[in-house]
């Protein structure tokens, strides 16, 4: 077990996670210590963490873990909860925003593409390509930026949140920019060109 | 050939503000033909010209060589637009971020031409207007003028029947503006069909059949 183990720091709290220690519903307390994860038993779970940390206290399991703190717990989690929703809330707006304007900054091209002989449909094709590329370049940049970070810093960042990013940011762009575009329907593209001209 | 009947465009149609751009026009237009539309601003001779360009809905019949142009479904018309029609606008309607040679290529790339094909083509209408120099010049460096060349080199890249030309020569000087109807001229002797919506009476003068328009009425 390394310290590069450690994932989530709270007060005087280190939770740990590692497929190389742990057992099922196991947790260890040594000032406030908390160990999960499977494969070991709790006994030379403490020997290991005595012998690498002098490590030393009791092995709660989560119920009881959860009955001693969860007076904290709550209020804790419902501010992080709302905290979470607001921030939520400001990053899909902004996004939503920055699409809109992107559609509605095309239109003028897109109106031409109909007149060229493209089909609504096809520029809607257009605009997911458009938005697949920023979303692609905008998952690198965070990619490497999450990778520099964790060179210093204790971050985890699970495929899991990876995907569910990406799903929110697909949709949110597609909403935003397949609205606008069908708005485009019931307008005439001459005039929409002539609006920007 | 092109025949329309009992064509109407009604804007906002059934409410208080409802403004009837065309009115019950009927109008036969042979292939080949050099046709001009005059009329004093919002007469509907833009909106006649939209409508001949499938580019907007309309009540009445309209028959492009022989096919019924009423009711079809987008796809169709977005053909139709492609290879049958080519748009000239005062505003030349071109995309200032693209080099010529990307603007001229986009009607072929919507019809799904090869990329040999597409090439060739552009080379080939940019010589035709004696623009071949432009070939990889950025829109917005070009003076007005060549802007139009590109724009009506982007009309014809498809080789179509129809060329469509709303106020062609409105942004530009009377030299140029010239040099335009010459072009446009000269296409319509190569046997596509050439319609010139304009103000400007020197440029109808060179049409072979004029239409006035009040009111979105032909009156002769």
């Amino acid at each position: 077990m390394k310290l590069q183990d450690l994932f989530c720091q709270a007060s005087n709290t280190i939770i740990i996670t590692s497929e190389t220690i742990s057992n099922e519903d196991v947790l260890f307390e040594r000032g406030k210590l908390f160990l999960t994860g499977t494969n070991i038993h709790s006994d030379e779970l403490a020997n290991i963490l005595n012998k690498e940390y002098g490590a030393f206290g009791s092995f709660f399991s989560y119920t009881q873990l959860y009955n001693n703190n969860k007076n904290q717990l709550y209020p804790m989690l419902t501010l992080q909860t709302f905290i979470f929703i607001i921030l939520l809330l400001m990053v899909l707006i902004n996004m939503a925003g920055s699409s809109l304007m992107d559609t509605l900054l095309r239109q003028r091209e897109y109106a031409i593409y109909y007149m060229l002989g493209a089909t609504w449909n096809s520029i809607k094709h257009v605009q997911s390509l458009y938005n697949m590329l920023i979303i692609s370049i905008s998952f690198l940049l965070a990619f490497l930026l999450i990778a520099k970070i964790s060179s210093f810093a204790d971050i985890l960042v699970t495929w899991v949140n990876w995907i569910s990013c990406a799903i929110l940011l697909a949709l949110v762009y597609l909403a935003v920019s397949f609205l606008s575009i069908r708005k485009m329907r019931y307008m005439d593209a001459i005039d929409i060109i002539r609006k920007w001209d | 050939m092109i025949r329309l009947k009992n064509v109407s465009k009604i804007y906002n149609k059934g409410k208080a503000n409802q403004v009837v751009a065309v009115n019950n026009v009927n109008l036969t237009i042979a292939d080949g033909e050099l046709l001009g539309i005059m009329g004093p601003s919002g007469c509907g001779k833009s909106s006649l010209l939209h409508i001949l360009g499938c580019m907007t809905d309309f009540d009445g019949s309209y028959m492009l060589d022989e096919i019924p142009i009423k009711n079809q479904c987008q796809n169709t018309l977005a053909e139709i637009r492609n290879r049958k029609i080519g748009y000239v606008l005062q505003e030349y309607a071109l995309l200032p971020q693209l080099s010529v040679k990307e603007n001229i290529e986009i009607p072929l790339l919507f019809g799904g031409a090869p990329r040999d094909k597409i090439t060739f083509q552009c080379l080939e209408v940019l010589r035709y207007l004696h623009i071949e120099h432009l070939y990889r010049k950025k829109v917005c460096e070009l003076s007005g003028g060549q802007k139009q060349r590109v724009a009506i080199a982007r009309a014809i890249v498809n080789q179509p029947d129809i060329i469509l030309a709303d106020e062609p020569t409105g942004a530009l000087d009377s030299k140029t503006a010239h040099e335009i109807i010459d072009i446009l001229v000269d296409l319509s002797r190569t046997g596509r069909t050439v319609i010139i919506v304009t103000h400007d009476i020197t440029v109808a003068n060179r049409c072979d059949r004029v239409l006035h328009m009040i009111d979105g009425r032909i009156i002769d």
